[in-house]
């Protein structure tokens, strides 16, 4: 087999084709079933690896014959965020799903209130960066084909007359074309294009087989791994202090880190292309895998070419020219395929995403300004003019990926390339994280914080990458621009020492970094900014549902307008039918519900971008979102005022809680402590009255010795007396208290109380007698079963019908008792025809130690605590003893709840 | 293990596998020696690098599943 140009182009070409056949295949398949395969995670890996482009199929190799081992950061970087893939990529997918986001630019833009300005920028800033990453592909296709034409006895068959600037011009032209038929043929819904990742997972799998052929060829040719190492130390090449400085090392690591999330291309396919979030817990692990094989070869490839290859070959072709060189054409020409694979699924993927986010962000805002008037606009479809900016932007990427290619040709390696590319692209970082899980981040600050970062890397970063080619630049590099020193782009503020890659790396992220921080602490957040971050950072809580960020006023005819005009006819048909079919109305009556429209909002950004759906919607229902915004503003300044004074309140009610059950129990303590007092008082002259008497007798008994037996006996006779009256004041005294207190074992039995009165009667008999006193029995029940300690209801009863008769000052004094059943209790009265009682003193009859006007004049002056007692006693039986007013004379009456026995007597 | 100590675990492999891959551990496998006539430098990091695939294949299947999965995006006829 001989290999020319005109063969490898043809081969190029037809496997062109091949990956048309598949984009086509893999479409139909997608639109026919449900996805099957294509939706596997292995199909997802095999897209993610897009990752490992042309720069690790050449420029890894020739990066490790330059560096060693350094090269393997670029894939470790990523296999850190993989394996973490829990804490970050899980949630950029979810937050993805969503809020439907199209790209990073739309991520970042919706997370900072889907601001249009953010948008705008990345989008600028990211078709920038990314040129130099596609003209690296385009140096690598270019190089391939240079280095198999140079090798060939042939000579350039068809390529002759053409230079390399010639044929990488070829090459962008040809790839812009390929990408535009490739990925533009129409809008889909939801910016996934299922043919598209079917064909980069074949070409994931076709560089994979490449490289690793290659690695075990070099490794059969040379006689084993540790023979290339032997060799490669005998022939002088340090094989052993791989590892290049330690800033070179963190700093190339954490920028593939950030990339594989950055880039637009992996971000595109690992978060917007993913259709399942479960695929990542496959992707986790096998990415990384697929990684570690890409890797695992290189550096024996590089090592061996080293020693086997001329001094002076380009060591970022050695994939290419040690098959060559060994002669197997079969083999180069499978490296070839692999090289252009790798290239051409970079190239594709890229321009798809950039297109996407310059046509969402930057054609489609503009479109929505021009038509400010009606709205929408007329004429053709959004669509059409979406696929028309998609197709513009394509070609604009690849004619500054070739630009960047024509300006820079002097240098020579790939990789430092690319990571000019990572360097730039990894500005988005910061942003991207901050909006994950910094709920104050603002938009402001992300803007300027991006802004300032991409600034440090356009200076440090990207312009000295021109300094072969240009004269101009290579003057500003040694001097600084207009001789100032500390501007000098890779020596920045004085800094030197550093690695110019940790440099650039280090200022830009340091900046940018900081001015997020400081600038989201010293300004404010927006409405919808403040309704975002809190989606973005709950993403995983189950929410009630978000705030609504239009209000729904439109009528569902503008909605439909909007909607076809994005979505196309069937899609929004489809879409307003369900709605109807859900709501249960005909369409034309049709209200759109707030979730309804924000439904409507999420598909139309699954199409043109949060922030130009936001934008659309807005018109539709115009002044809506501004009354909104005015609303959540004040939500916002008062959320914290009320945060606050809640705070306060709350504080300060307990507070003021507390001193008032302080008050309470003080005004209850001195309450207690002045009935104490007054206690006492009373207790102690009521103790004196006696006291003073028997004093007063027996001071007479000692000093006259002489008297008379019968006045002795008589003065015995009252000592005795009063000091009953004293004894019985002191138990009535402990009874009260201790029934105060609750402090006898009280037991109540089931008994019958009529039994207790007429005991209570029999008692008074002779009392009545004495005092002429006639006792009537009124109308009385037969018998009454309550619960009660039978003495102590005695006791009252006594006490009741001896105060009727004792106080009684009615010529013919008579006292009556009835009881009675009124419902469930039983009454007993005991009423008198006496004076009764004023009304002045009836309040406090059942004071303790009161006695009645009557009390004090009658021969039967008590303590004035029987009626207290009687009260407490009824009171532990639940019952009540109360004065009835109203009737002649003084009338008591007890109540008292009959016991269950009792009520069943009754009813049988 | 609970839920949070697995993620715990994922958190912990994580940033050991950074730590392990960054210097100064990477250059404790440094030095002029050889393992099967490949330097060691070489070895570890590849060690390193599949260990943290190892344990991202185990993470992968306890981390939890229960969060209610989003809507696939073909969720709506089209």
């Amino acid at each position: 087999m001989t290999l020319t140009a005109d063969l490898v182009i043809a081969t190029a070409v037809a496997y062109v084709g091949l990956l048309f056949l598949i984009a086509y295949v893999g479409d139909r398949h997608t639109r026919n079933r449900t996805g099957g395969f294509l939706r596997s995670p292995f199909v997802y890996t095999l897209s993610i690896s897009v990752y490992c482009t042309s720069w690790t199929f050449y420029g890894a190799v020739g990066s490790a014959a330059r560096t060693g081992l350094e090269f393997a950061t670029i894939y470790l970087g990523p296999t850190l965020v993989f394996v973490g893939w829990w804490f970050i990529l899980r949630r950029l997918v979810r937050i993805s799903h969503d809020q439907r986001i199209t790209s990073i630019a739309d991520l970042v833009s919706s997370r900072f209130g889907k601001s249009s300005r953010l948008a705008v920028l990345i989008t600028i800033l990211a078709v920038i960066v990314i040129s130099p990453y596609i003209a690296l592909q385009l140096k690598a296709v270019t190089s391939s084909i240079e280095a198999i034409a140079g090798a060939s006895e042939f000579g350039r068959g068809s390529l002759e007359g053409w230079d390399d600037t010639g044929l990488a011009f070829g090459v962008a032209a040809c790839m812009a074309m390929f990408t535009i038929l490739f990925g533009t043929r129409n809008v889909d819904a939801k910016e996934q294009h299922h043919g598209v990742v079917a064909a980069i997972a074949f070409e994931a799998v076709v560089k994979l087989a490449a490289l690793v052929t290659v690695g075990v060829f070099v490794v059969y040719i040379s006689g084993g791994a540790d023979a290339i190492f032997a060799n490669a130390a005998a022939a002088g090449i340090e094989v052993h202090s791989t590892y290049t400085a330690a800033d070179r090392w963190i700093s190339s690591t954490l920028l593939a880190a950030g990339a594989i999330i950055c880039l637009p291309r992996q971000f595109q396919v690992t978060v917007v292309e993913n259709s399942d979030e479960n695929h990542l817990r496959t992707a986790c692990w096998l990415f990384p895998t697929y990684m570690v094989a890409m890797s695992l070869f290189i550096l024996p490839i590089a090592l061996y070419g080293l020693t086997a290859m001329p001094t002076g070959s380009n060591p970022d072709m050695f994939t290419l020219t040690l098959p060559l060189a060994a002669g197997n054409d079969g083999l180069a020409l499978f490296a070839f395929i692999g090289g252009f694979s790798s290239a051409t699924s970079m190239i594709i993927l890229e321009s798809i995403a950039l297109s996407i986010m310059v046509s969402n962000h930057i054609v489609v805002p503009i479109m929505l300004r021009m038509t400010a008037g009606d709205g929408i606009g007329d004429g053709l479809g959004v669509r059409r003019l979406i696929l028309n900016a998609r197709r513009f932007s394509i070609i604009l990427i690849l004619f500054l990926g070739f630009s960047y290619f024509y300006l820079t040709r002097g240098s020579d390696a790939l990789a430092p390339i690319g990571l000019i590319s990572f360097t730039g692209v990894v500005q988005f970082l910061p942003a991207v994280l901050a909006g994950l899980f910094w709920r104050d981040a603002t938009a402001k600050a992300a803007t300027v914080a991006i802004f300032v970062g991409f600034l440090v890397w356009l200076w440090s970063s990207f312009m000295p990458s021109f300094s072969s080619s240009s004269a101009t630049v290579a003057a500003i590099m040694a001097d600084g621009p207009f001789g100032i020193g500390w501007l000098r782009p890779q020596s920045l503020f004085g800094l030197e020492g550093l690695d110019p890659l940790a440099h650039a790396a280090f200022w830009s992220l340091f900046l940018n970094t900081t001015i997020l921080i400081v600038g989201s602490l010293i300004t404010n957040q927006s409405a919808l900014e403040h309704v975002q971050a809190a989606l973005f950072l709950n993403v995983f809580r189950k929410q009630a549902g978000e705030a609504n960020p239009i209000r729904s006023t439109a009528t569902a005819d503008d909605l439909f307008l909007v909607a076809r005009r994005v979505l196309g006819h069937q899609r929004a048909v489809n879409l307003f039918s369900e709605e109807a079919k859900q709501t249960r109305m005909p369409w034309t009556n049709l209200e759109p519900s707030t979730a309804f429209i924000r439904q409507l909002e999420r598909e139309l950004a699954g199409s043109i971008g949060a922030a130009s759906a936001h934008v659309m919607l807005s018109k539709v229902v115009s002044g809506d979102t501004v009354s909104l915004e005015e609303v959540m503003q004040m939500a916002d300044e008062t959320q914290q005022a009320i945060e606050y004074s809640q705070e306060l309140e709350r504080t300060s009610a307990e507070l003021r809680a507390t001193a008032e059950k302080l008050e309470v129990a003080n005004r209850e303590l001195r309450r207690v402590d002045m009935q104490k007092d007054e206690f006492l008082s009373q207790v102690s002259h009521e103790v004196r009255t006696p006291m003073t008497a028997i004093r007063a007798f027996t001071e007479i008994l000692m000093s006259h010795r002489n008297l008379a037996t019968d006045a002795r006996e008589r003065f015995v006779g009252t000592i005795h007396k009063e000091s009953l009256r004293l004894t019985s004041l002191l138990d009535e005294i402990l009874d009260l208290s201790t029934l105060e207190r609750g402090e006898r074992v009280w037991e109540n039995y089931a008994i019958d109380a009529e039994e207790s009165l007429d005991q209570a009667l029999g008692v008074c008999d002779a009392l009545a007698r004495q005092n002429n006193t006639t006792v009537k029995s009124g109308t009385r029940v037969g018998k009454a079963i309550i619960l009660a300690d039978p003495y102590r209801l005695s006791q009252v009863m006594i006490n009741l019908v001896s105060n009727a008769i004792k106080y009684n000052e009615a010529p013919h004094p008579e006292v009556e008792i009835h009881s009675r059943i009124r419902g469930r209790n039983y009454v007993v009265e005991v009423q008198d025809n006496g004076l009764g009682i004023p009304e002045e003193e009836k309040p406090h009859i059942f004071d303790k130690f009161y006695r009645g006007r009557s009390g004090d004049a009658t021969p039967y002056a008590g303590a004035g605590l029987g009626l207290p007692i009687s009260r407490e006693i009824i009171l532990r039986m639940n019952g009540k003893l109360e004065l009835v007013s109203g009737a002649e004379g003084a009338c008591f009456r007890i109540t008292l709840p009959l016991s269950d026995e009792q009520e069943v007597s009754q009813s049988g | 293990m609970t839920r949070r100590k697995i993620i715990g675990a994922a958190l912990f492999v994580t940033l050991f596998g950074t730590a392990a891959i960054m210097p100064p551990l990477l250059f404790v496998a440094g030095g002029n020696m050889d393992l099967l006539g490949i330097p060691v430098a070489m070895v570890y990091v590849f060690t390193i690098w599949i260990l943290m695939i190892v344990g991202a294949v185990v993470l992968a299947r306890y981390l939890p599943h229960d969060e209610p999965t989003p809507p696939t995006r073909q969720d709506h006829p089209s």
